[in-house]
């Protein structure tokens, strides 16, 4: 299932709207693309609320405006690192590539996401 | 007379004091850094901590040694896994698979070059249905139908972990409607074969080898890719859940020690009203159920271990062990829990973890009223012979 929810834009009111909890997350372009799907877990000092904040304030410097992240949608859950997979897997199955900011170096790609990757990829190559 | 000798040889020894100075020097300091539910380590440190292994000659050791593994008897593997389950991740993942796994055990049972052609890859388990997993022999209604020297495989599995990553399966399909648990067959299935959709992550207590859905619409399986007999998948299905209960058994016990040893800890330094928890009687009795628990876990899973390598038939105690450990893990983590206090239900320790996780063992691999029936079918027909000689 994708994080089918409306897009919220992200202005000076969105801190106190977000949850402190876990869960999953993605950021929009203005167009609505998803440039970024991310979760907040046991690890995380002010849950959704810090990781979506950080998120929007932090932008790559070189990022083209038309590109830049905007809005963000989240879904609270307890389950975040399987809810994760599930939502990179279903959006590299649609778009044929993970969003174009969890491919930067450093971002945490589970395994299985991986691996399932590298099988679509072979089976195109192969067609 | 008893066959039960709990004594452990000095290899044994060795290997365990291997396993645990490993999860106490390797995995705890690199689990501290994880997410709380983090079910794999970064590459780097996987590649580095398997070659580890590899170097210590303990990669692998429960897999047979024609197909390059160890070829471990039960009872020191099950030892083994006592002490691979003791931290965060341990029951689902222990030391996070660095000691590599014993692999699809089925694919002994294929021919010589299907077995090499999927021999390291990564597979997946597909026994349980929408319908029911419990009692696959009437549950199974995934169909197989020959198709020339083919198969075409239509139906559905639930609760299968790995399937959205893994290269193939073993899928077990009825292949004779009127035959009862003489008409399921096992099948290797290529998971990129046409008509093979996961169709869903289902989410559940744990994120390690989260379990799946998936569809087969016609899927076409060689011939070739029969394992075993064609009506012989259901004594290898329950071949591979007993033999499996023993090293499932002996993680629960893990997890137990682990959190017992937690919750002695605890109990000595933490202080209400002028005393250590450890001085009242409350929790002096809560340790004690725990440890008593713990080494009647311990013993039935041994048990039944010694039984598997003497060749003799260990359903029953199996059966016993799987109920036992999981059925007291599960207490024993509650326990645990409460003597921390509000410490122990957050992400801060791995109680929470071990609490959810345990919940599912109760059901995994055959649930608890099952392992029962199983039991009394033996008590009642006079095959559980005690071995021990009570009363003697």
């Amino acid at each position: 299932m994708t994080l089918n929810k409306p897009w919220e834009v992200y202005d000076s009111t969105a801190k106190r709207r977000i949850p402190g909890t876990l869960g999953v997350y993605e950021l929009g372009n203005a167009a609505g693309d998803v440039v970024y799907i991310g979760f907040a877990g046991g690890k995380s000092r002010m849950g959704l609320r810090g990781e979506i904040s950080a998120r929007l304030q932090e932008r790559p410097a070189d990022e083209p405006p038309d590109a830049a992240a905007c809005q963000y949608r989240y879904e609270v859950n307890m389950m975040y690192l399987t809810r994760y997979i599930e939502l990179l897997e279903r959006h590299q199955d649609a778009a044929g590539q993970l969003p174009p900011d969890n491919m930067r170096a450093g971002e945490y790609i589970p395994g299985p996401v991986l691996r399932r990757g590298r099988r679509l990829r072979a089976s195109e190559e192969g067609e | 007379m008893s066959s039960l000798n709990l004594e452990l040889s000095d290899e044994q020894r060795l290997l365990i004091g291997n396993v645990r100075r490993f999860v106490r020097e390797e995995i705890t300091p690199l689990e501290s850094e994880l997410d709380p539910d983090a079910f794999e380590l970064p590459q780097p440190e996987m590649e580095r901590l398997v070659g580890m292994t590899r170097e210590m000659g303990m990669f692998r050791m429960g897999a047979p040694v024609e197909d390059g593994g160890g070829g471990l008897d039960v009872t020191t593997l099950a030892l083994l896994h006592e002490e691979m389950s003791q931290h965060r991740a341990g029951l689902y993942a222990p030391c996070y698979g660095a000691f590599g796994g014993g692999g699809i055990g089925q694919l002994a049972d294929a021919k010589e070059e299907v077995r090499e052609k999927y021999a390291g890859r990564s597979g997946f388990f597909a026994l349980s249905e929408p319908s029911g997993g419990s009692d696959p022999a009437r549950a199974i209604r995934t169909t197989a139908v020959r198709d020339g020297d083919d198969w075409i495989l239509n139906g559905s599995k639930l609760w299968i972990s790995g399937a959205d990553s893994a290269e193939f399966g073993v899928v077990f399909a009825r292949t004779d409607a009127a035959a009862g648990r003489a008409g399921i067959t096992a099948f290797i299935v290529d998971t990129d074969s046409p008509g093979f959709e996961v169709r869903r992550i289902v989410h559940v207590l744990r994120s390690t080898g989260y379990p799946t859905e998936l569809t087969l619409d016609d899927v076409r399986v060689p011939g070739s890719n029969v394992l075993g007999d064609v009506g012989g998948g259901f004594s290898l299905a329950n071949q591979r859940l007993s033999t499996g209960r023993i090293p499932y058994s002996a993680e629960c016990v893990g997890v137990a020690v682990a959190a017992q040893r937690m919750a002695i800890s605890y109990s000595k330094q933490r202080e209400t009203f002028g005393a250590p928890l450890s001085d009242r009687q409350a929790i002096q009795w809560m340790l004690v159920e725990n440890e008593t628990e713990i080494r009647t876990s311990r013993w039935l899973t041994l048990a039944a271990a010694q039984k598997a390598d003497a060749g003799k038939p260990f359903r029953f105690e199996a059966a016993m062990a799987k109920v036992t450990s999981t059925e007291s893990a599960g207490r024993v983590v509650d326990r645990a829990i409460q003597i921390h206090g509000a410490l122990g239900v957050s992400k801060d320790l791995p109680l929470e973890r071990w609490y959810r996780e345990l919940r599912i063992r109760r059901i995994g691999e055959g649930p608890t009223e099952v392992q029962r029936i199983i039991m009394a079918r033996d008590l009642i027909s006079g095959d559980a012979v005690p071995e021990l000689p009570i009363g003697a």
